[in-house]
Order: structure tokens, then C-alpha cells, then sequence
């Protein structure tokens, strides 16, 4: 609405054969190149000098202490040396586990088949059955009188 | 604080620019001179259009730059320096306001106590002797808070649509959009006067 009106005065004006200088100058400002060209005058404004002079007193004399920035970069040195670390204890648990304890286990699993820790009577007495085989795994027959059976 | 001829602001981290951050970051009182020297003007003009030519314009300009001398180890140079003052006046000037509209009743009483006593010299009072800067002033005062901020960011400031945006927390696109609508909408208002 505001503009509508703006635009009938100006209409107005530049039909009016007696527009004066001044009138003229009046609305020619109000283009937008001129409205910038007005708006950037509107900068200029001075600082107080007492103001300047508590600006320049405020300045810190000494440096300020070092932002996270600053302290969070020995992080990643952290973090490499941290996983650097656990790669090797993972590494080591594995060798241990997989050669460090393997000889005497597989000579303990050797030793168990080769002599197993219960004897059938006929394996103890040297005897065979049928064809002659030992026959302690196919019978296995258990001696009542050692002490893990009398309770 | 005569050698103001230092470029301090650092848009692009290169190797060289890199080394001024960390000079920046350092807070040498060399070096914040020479950031007062460059940016007190800019930043004292765009609260003192915030503030209507306050006396309070002072008291954030002050706030605004010791809140940077506090956080300079933190400036990361994404901004320039000159954003990234603008953008603590600008959070100084909210919060402001805020607690100011908190103790309304109380502000209007000293404000009325000290202007019977102290006369106070407002800024923009050369300026509105000139009766075109006078009718713009006061078409600026008819705009919406945001379209002022802009118009006073762009035209008065010189920032750009992108630096505008990192001031006021906004999309490139929006900054944009309301900067073209601004003046135009300033333009309706005064033609309206003639």
C-alpha cells in the first residue's frame, strides 16, 4: 500500500512541468544505486578516543594459556603408542598360546593315547581276546579294587 | 598502534598463513594491537547501530574484545578475524538485550536518573544533521530487527553475503535473499515520504 502511494507522488512529481531542483533531487536519491552510495556514508563515525585508549589498555600483557587445540595433539601420539603397544601384547599372546605351551601339551595328549590312564585286567595281565588284539578299548573293564572306586 | 598496516586476517590456511594463526593464537600484545588498530572502528560502528547509539555501545565494544583476547588461542581462522569479531559483538549485543529486558525497571530508572545528570553523546547525532542520512536512519528504524542487521552488516559494514551468514548463524541463501529484499523495502519507506 505504502508502495503504491510512493510510486503515485513520484508519478506525480515527474508529470509536474514546475518540479523544482530541489524536489527533483529529492526523489532521485532514492534509487537503490543512491541508496547504497547514502548507506555507506552512514559509516562514518568516529570513535571516542577515551574509548580507543581503554581498547589499547585492555590489551592482555602476557600470553594466555594454550587452548585444547594446543594440548590435544600429543593425543594422537598417545593413541599410536597405545595401540602400537596392545598390537604387540596380542601378538606375543598369540605365539605363547599357539607355540609357547604346544610341545609339552602334544606330549602330554601322546603320552595319554600311548598309555592310557586305565588298563583293562587283560591289557595289565598281557592277555588278548579272540584274535590276539589287546582288547582295552573295545572292553574296558574296571579294577574295583583301587582306591578311586571304593567309596 | 601506528603500524597498522599488518594484513591479520586469514581466510585460507597456506604455510604462511598458517604461521600468522599461530602468532594470532599466541595473543602477542604486538599482534593485538594491531587488531585493535585494524577492527575497533568496525566493531564500535556496528554496536553503536545495534544499540541506537547507546552508551552501551562502549561497554560491548570493551566486552567484545576482551572476550577475544580470552578466546584468541581458540580462533581456528575459518572466519577472518574481522567475521569473528563481529560475530562475539553480535552474541555480546544479544545477551545484552536479554538481561536488559530481565531488569527493564530497573534500567529505566537509571537511565532517567543519568540523563538528568549526564549528557551523553550520541554517536549518530553528526551524522542526522544531514536531513537524507536523517530520512534514512529513521526508514532503516521502520525495518524488521533481521532486515536492519543486514543492511547495516552489508552496506555499512562491507561484509560479505557468506561472512554475514557466519555473523548471524545463518545459510548463505538466507543472508542472501533477505540483503536483496532489505533495501528495497527501505526504498518503499522513503519513497513513501516524497
Amino acid at each position: 500500500m505504502a508502495d503504491e502511494q510512493g510510486a503515485e507522488k513520484i508519478k506525480d512529481i515527474f508529470n509536474r512541468k514546475d518540479i523544482t531542483v530541489a524536489e527533483n533531487q529529492e526523489h532521485k536519491w532514492a534509487t537503490l544505486k543512491s541508496l547504497e552510495a547514502h548507506l555507506r556514508r552512514l559509516a562514518e563515525i568516529e570513535v571516542p578516543e577515551t574509548l580507543k585508549a581503554k581498547l589499547f589498555a585492555a590489551i592482555p600483557d602476557e600470553q594466555p594459556k594454550a587452548g585444547p587445540k594446543h594440548c590435544v595433539r600429543w593425543w594422537p601420539g598417545a593413541w599410536g603408542f597405545g595401540a602400537t603397544a596392545a598390537a604387540i601384547l596380542v601378538l606375543a599372546l598369540i605365539l605363547v598360546t599357539n607355540y609357547g605351551t604346544s610341545g609339552p601339551s602334544r606330549k602330554l595328549i601322546a603320552d595319554i593315547n600311548d598309555k592310557p590312564s586305565y588298563y583293562t585286567l587283560a591289557d595289565q595281565n598281557n592277555t588278548s581276546v579272540g584274535d590276539g588284539e589287546p582288547c582295552g578299548l573295545q572292553r574296558p573293564i574296571v579294577n574295583l579294587n583301587e582306591p578311586a572306586f571304593r567309596y | 598502534m601506528a603500524a597498522c598496516a599488518l594484513v591479520v586476517e586469514i581466510p585460507v590456511l597456506h604455510k604462511a598463513k598458517r604461521k600468522e594463526l599461530r602468532r594470532i593464537r599466541e595473543g602477542r600484545p604486538e599482534v593485538c594491537e594491531k587488531i585493535v588498530c585494524q577492527h575497533h572502528e568496525s566493531i564500535y560502528r556496528f554496536l553503536v547501530y545495534l544499540t541506537d547509539g547507546d552508551s552501551l555501545a562502549e561497554d560491548l565494544t570493551q566486552e567484545t574484545f576482551a572476550s577475544a583476547w580470552a578466546s584468541i588461542s581458540h580462533y581456528k581462522g575459518r572466519a577472518s578475524l574481522k567475521t569473528w569479531l563481529h560475530r562475539i559483538a553480535y552474541r555480546k549485543f544479544i545477551d545484552s538485550k536479554r538481561s536488559l529486558q530481565r531488569h527493564t525497571v530497573v534500567i529505566d530508572r537509571l537511565k532517567q536518573e543519568s540523563a538528568a545528570s549526564v549528557d551523553i553523546v550520541n554517536p549518530l547525532h553528526r551524522l542526522m544533521s544531514d536531513e537524507h542520512l536523517r530520512l534514512l536512519y529513521e526508514a532503516m528504524y521502520k525495518l524488521q530487527t533481521s532486515e536492519y542487521i543486514v543492511i547495516v552488516l552489508h552496506y555499512i559494514q562491507g561484509l560479505s553475503y557468506r561472512e554475514m551468514a557466519q555473523v548471524l548463524d545463518e545459510s548463505v541463501e538466507t543472508t542472501k535473499w533477505r540483503t536483496s529484499r532489505a533495501p528495497k523495502k527501505l526504498k518503499t519507506f522513503l519513497t513513501g515520504r516524497i
